[in-house]
C-alpha cells in the first residue's frame, strides 16, 4: 500500500535577493506516513514544521528532494481532493460567514448542491457554530474561527487532514473538542497530520510523531516507544495500607541492590481537572459548587512524596 | 463550478470595497449633474455634451475602478493568505485567475447596464419635446439620438489627398452603396479657409445625378467645424450612387480647403438604444482588457507596483494615435543608428520601446464610442466584433497566458515578491 504522506530527502533553502542562500528551512526531511494513523510533527518554533507543511500543500516548491501525497505531487488535483487543510492562522474571507465559507469550500470541491448543504450544516452543528451561522467570520472570536478553519478542511471528507498547529488559540475545552475529533477522524481510517508545540496535545492523540529542529529530523518513531522509560517499572494499586507501602519498597531493597524506588500518589492531569469542574460546574446545581483545597499552611508539593529509598541511605 | 464560485466570491468583494461603492456614488454624481452644469445655446447641443461627457466619464472610471478592482481582489488574496485555503483544494491556478477575471468583468457589466440605462434615461429626458422646439426636435432625432451609416467618398485612384477649391471653382465627390431606409438623408463636411479662422466659407452643394435629379443647399459656416445638411433620399440612384458637388462662392475670396474624408454621406440605419448598447459593448472591451492586465501584473507585483503597471498600460492604450504621430515625427525621434552616439543610441531606444508598445498594447481610441454616439454614428456590429477579436481574444488571451505561467510558477507562501 502506498504511503498517505512520503518526503524522499526534502530539503527548502530560501534564498535573497540576490539569489543566495538565506535559510535551510527544511533539510534532507526523510518521513513516511501511512494510512490511518495520527501523525505529529514537532519542533521549536523556526523549526521548519510549517515550511514542511507547505511544501506537502504545494504552497512551496522543494529545492530539492521528492514529496508525494497520495502517490501523487501535492499540486496534482486528484491528490488534493483528498486533503482537507487547517493553516496555522484563519484565512479566510471576513465579509463572508459560516454557511457561505463553507458553501464556497464546498464548490471548490464541485460537491453537488444538496450535498454541500448537508454537509455544511453537519459540521456547523458538529463544531458549535451553528447557532453564529449568519454573522461574519471577521467577526469571529478566534475559538470560533479555528471552528469554521476545521469545518472548511472537513467539507470533502478528507481521507488525509494536515492540522498545522490546529489546538493553537484554543481554550482547554475547545483544544480537548478537537483532540476527540482527532481521535474520532482515525477511528473512522482517515489519516491526521498534524504539527504543533503543544507537546501534551500530541501526546494524547498521536500514533507516531517526529522531531524537527533547525530543519533536520532528529527523532521519529511510535509515541509509546519514545516516551517509555525503558528501565523503570511503575506499579498501582489502591486502597493499600501504609505497612504494606513499607512491605514492598523493603522487598524492592532487599531484592533490587542499586534500585530506585519512588512513592507517589498519581494526580489527573490539569487539563482532566479544568475539563471536569467545568463541566460540574456546567452540570445543573453546579453553579452552588466551588472546588477548593483545605487551607495548608504551605502550598501543597505537586509530587508528595512519601518516601525515597536509595541504596546509601 | 469552480470558476463560477470564485467568480461570485470576486464580485461579492468588489460590492464590499468601499472603494467601489465611492466610485460608483461618483459616476451618479458626475453623470446626473452633467445637464445642470454645462450649458449650451441649443437643446441639440445639450444632449450631445451629455451623452459626450456622461460616457467619458463612464469610460474613465469605470477603467480606474477595473484597475483597483482587478488588482486588489488578487493580492488581497495573497497578503492575507486566503489563497492557501483556495490553492489547496482542487482547484488549478488558471481557474483562480479566469474566476477573478470573470469576476470582476461580471461586475463591471452589471455597472456597465446600470450606468447605459441612466444615460439613455437622461438623453431622453434632455430631449424630450419643448414648446416651439420642432425644428430643434427634429436634427436631434435624426442626427444625434439615432444611428446612421457614414459613408465615404470614392478615393480617387485609391489615393487620399486634400482637395482646394478655389473662389469660384468646384469640386465634385462620388459616393458608392448608400442604402436609404429613410427619405432624408445627410451631407456632413468640414472645410478651413484659407484665410482667417472667422471668415465664413459660403458654397453652393449639388447632390444628385442626371439620373434622379439634383438638389442645391448653400451653405456659409466658419471653418474648422463639422456642418451638416439634409438632403431629400430620392436623390441617390437605385444603385446607391451619389455625386456631391461643392462651389465655393465665398465674397471674401477666400480659399476653401477639404481634408479627404470630411465630407461624407449620412442615412439612418438603426436606433439611438441598440448603437448607445453597441457603445456600451466597446467600454465593456476596454475593461475586459484593463481588468485582465490588473489581474496579470497581480500575479508577480504588489497592490500598489500593480496598479501603477496597470494605469502605465492603460496610458499607453489610450495614446496609441499620440505615439503613433510621435514616430512619424521625424524630427523628434530620428531614425538614426545605434552607432551614432549617446544621443542618437537613447533616440533609437525610446523610438523601438514605443515602437514595441504600439505592437503590444491594442488602440483603445479605435474603440472609443464617444464620438458615433454623440454624432449618431451607427456603431456596426463589425466593429464590436473585431473589437473583440482583437481585444479579448488576442490580447487578453496573451496576458492570460503569461499571467498563468507567472502565477504557477510563484510560490504562495513565498512573500519575497516587490
Amino acid at each position: 500500500m502506498k504511503p498517505v504522506i512520503e518526503t524522499i530527502g526534502l530539503t527548502k533553502v530560501f534564498k535573497d535577493f540576490w539569489h543566495r542562500d538565506k535559510v535551510r528551512a527544511v533539510d534532507n526531511l526523510n518521513l513516511t506516513v501511512h494510512g490511518g494513523e495520527v501523525f505529529g510533527l514537532l519542533g521549536p518554533n523556526g523549526s521548519g514544521k510549517t515550511t514542511a507543511i507547505k511544501l506537502m500543500l504545494g504552497l512551496l516548491f522543494p529545492t530539492s528532494g521528492i514529496v508525494r501525497i497520495f502517490g501523487l505531487s501535492p499540486r496534482d488535483s486528484l491528490s488534493k481532493t483528498r486533503v482537507g487543510f487547517l493553516p496555522e492562522e484563519s484565512y479566510f474571507y471576513n465579509y463572508l460567514n459560516a454557511g457561505e465559507t463553507l458553501d464556497f469550500y464546498g464548490r471548490l470541491f464541485e460537491l453537488p448542491s444538496g450535498e454541500r448543504k448537508k454537509r455544511g450544516e453537519k459540521l456547523l452543528k458538529m463544531l458549535g457554530l451553528a447557532p453564529s451561522r449568519t454573522r461574519p467570520v471577521g467577526e469571529y472570536s478566534k475559538g470560533m474561527a479555528r471552528r469554521i478553519g476545521f469545518a472548511q478542511a472537513l467539507i470533502n471528507d478528507p481521507d488525509l487532514l494536515i492540522l498545522d498547529e490546529a489546538t493553537s488559540g484554543l481554550d482547554p475545552v475547545g483544544r480537548r473538542e478537537v483532540k476527540d475529533l482527532i481521535l474520532k477522524l482515525k477511528k473512522r481510517g482517515k489519516t491526521v497530520f498534524l504539527s504543533s508545540h503543544l507537546l501534551a496535545d500530541v501526546e494524547d492523540v498521536c500514533d507516531r510523531i517526529a522531531i524537527l529542529y533547525e530543519g533536520r529530523l532528529i527523532a521519529e518513531g511510535k509515541v509509546d516507544e519514545l516516551l517509555t522509560m525503558k528501565d523503570v517499572t511503575q506499579i498501582s494499586a489502591s486502597n493499600i495500607s501504609k505497612e504494606t507501602v513499607e512491605k514492598v519498597l523493603n522487598i524492592i531493597n532487599e531484592e533490587e541492590k542499586g534500585a530506585e524506588a519512588e512513592l507517589t500518589k498519581p494526580m489527573e492531569s490539569l487539563e482532566e481537572f479544568f475539563l471536569e469542574t467545568v463541566h460540574s460546574f456546567e452540570s445543573p446545581g453546579g453553579k452552588e459548587q466551588i472546588t477548593r483545597t483545605e487551607e495548608a499552611e504551605s502550598p501543597p508539593p505537586r509530587k508528595s512524596v512519601i518516601k525515597r529509598l536509595t541504596e546509601n541511605e | 463550478m469552480k470558476l463560477l464560485a470564485i467568480a461570485i466570491n470576486t464580485i461579492r468583494h468588489g460590492m464590499r470595497m468601499k472603494l467601489v461603492i465611492a466610485f460608483v456614488f461618483f459616476l451618479i454624481a458626475v453623470v446626473v449633474s452633467i445637464p445642470f452644469t454645462l450649458e449650451s445655446d441649443t437643446q441639440k447641443g445639450k444632449v450631445q455634451i451629455t451623452l459626450a461627457y456622461s460616457l467619458s466619464v463612464l469610460n474613465i472610471v469605470l477603467s480606474l475602478l477595473t484597475i483597483f478592482l482587478s488588482t486588489s481582489t488578487f493580492c488581497a488574496d495573497i497578503r492575507d493568505k486566503t489563497i492557501f485555503t483556495i490553492d489547496t483544494k482542487p482547484v488549478r491556478r488558471w481557474e483562480v485567475l479566469a474566476g477573478k477575471w470573470v469576476g470582476v468583468v461580471a461586475l463591471n457589466m452589471v455597472l456597465l447596464v446600470c450606468a447605459g440605462g441612466a444615460i439613455y434615461g437622461l438623453v431622453k429626458y434632455i430631449a424630450r419635446p419643448v414648446e416651439g422646439g420642432e425644428q430643434e426636435q427634429f436634427k436631434i432625432k435624426t442626427q444625434v439620438v439615432t444611428a446612421r451609416v457614414e459613408t465615404k467618398p470614392k478615393a480617387i485612384e485609391g489615393k487620399k489627398s486634400t482637395f482646394v477649391v478655389l473662389p469660384h471653382h468646384e469640386r465634385e465627390w462620388e459616393f458608392h452603396g448608400i442604402k436609404p431606409s429613410e427619405d432624408i438623408i445627410h451631407i456632413k463636411f468640414r472645410n478651413f479657409s484659407s484665410g482667417a479662422p472667422n471668415v465664413e466659407i459660403a458654397g453652393v452643394w449639388t447632390v444628385g445625378n442626371m439620373e434622379r435629379g439634383f438638389y442645391r443647399q448653400t451653405t456659409a459656416f466658419p471653418g474648422g467645424t463639422f456642418h451638416e445638411f439634409q438632403v431629400p433620399a430620392s436623390v441617390v440612384s437605385p444603385e446607391g450612387r451619389l455625386n456631391v458637388k461643392f462651389m465655393n462662392i465665398s465674397p471674401s475670396g477666400v480659399t476653401a480647403i477639404f481634408p479627404h474624408d470630411d465630407v461624407i454621406v449620412l442615412y439612418r440605419a438603426g436606433g439611438f438604444g441598440g448603437n448607445l448598447f453597441r457603445g456600451i459593448l466597446l467600454i465593456l472591451l476596454r475593461v475586459t482588457f484593463i481588468s485582465a492586465v490588473g489581474l496579470a501584473s497581480s500575479t508577480f507585483l504588489t497592490f500598489p507596483v500593480a496598479t501603477l503597471l496597470s494605469i502605465f498600460v492603460l496610458v499607453m492604450s489610450l495614446s496609441f494615435p499620440f505615439i503613433d504621430a510621435l514616430l512619424k515625427q521625424s524630427f523628434l525621434f530620428p531614425e538614426v543608428g545605434l552607432d551614432s552616439g549617446h544621443t542618437g543610441l537613447t533616440t533609437a531606444f525610446v523610438r523601438k520601446f514605443l515602437a514595441a508598445g504600439l505592437k503590444v498594447f491594442p488602440d483603445l481610441r479605435a474603440y472609443d464610442p464617444v464620438p458615433y454616439v454623440v454624432s449618431g454614428i451607427l456603431i456596426r456590429w463589425a466593429v464590436v466584433l473585431k473589437g473583440f477579436a482583437a481585444i479579448v481574444l488576442l490580447r487578453c488571451g496573451m496576458i492570460g497566458v503569461i499571467a498563468h505561467l507567472i502565477f504557477n510558477r510563484r510560490e504562495l507562501a513565498n512573500m519575497g515578491y516587490l
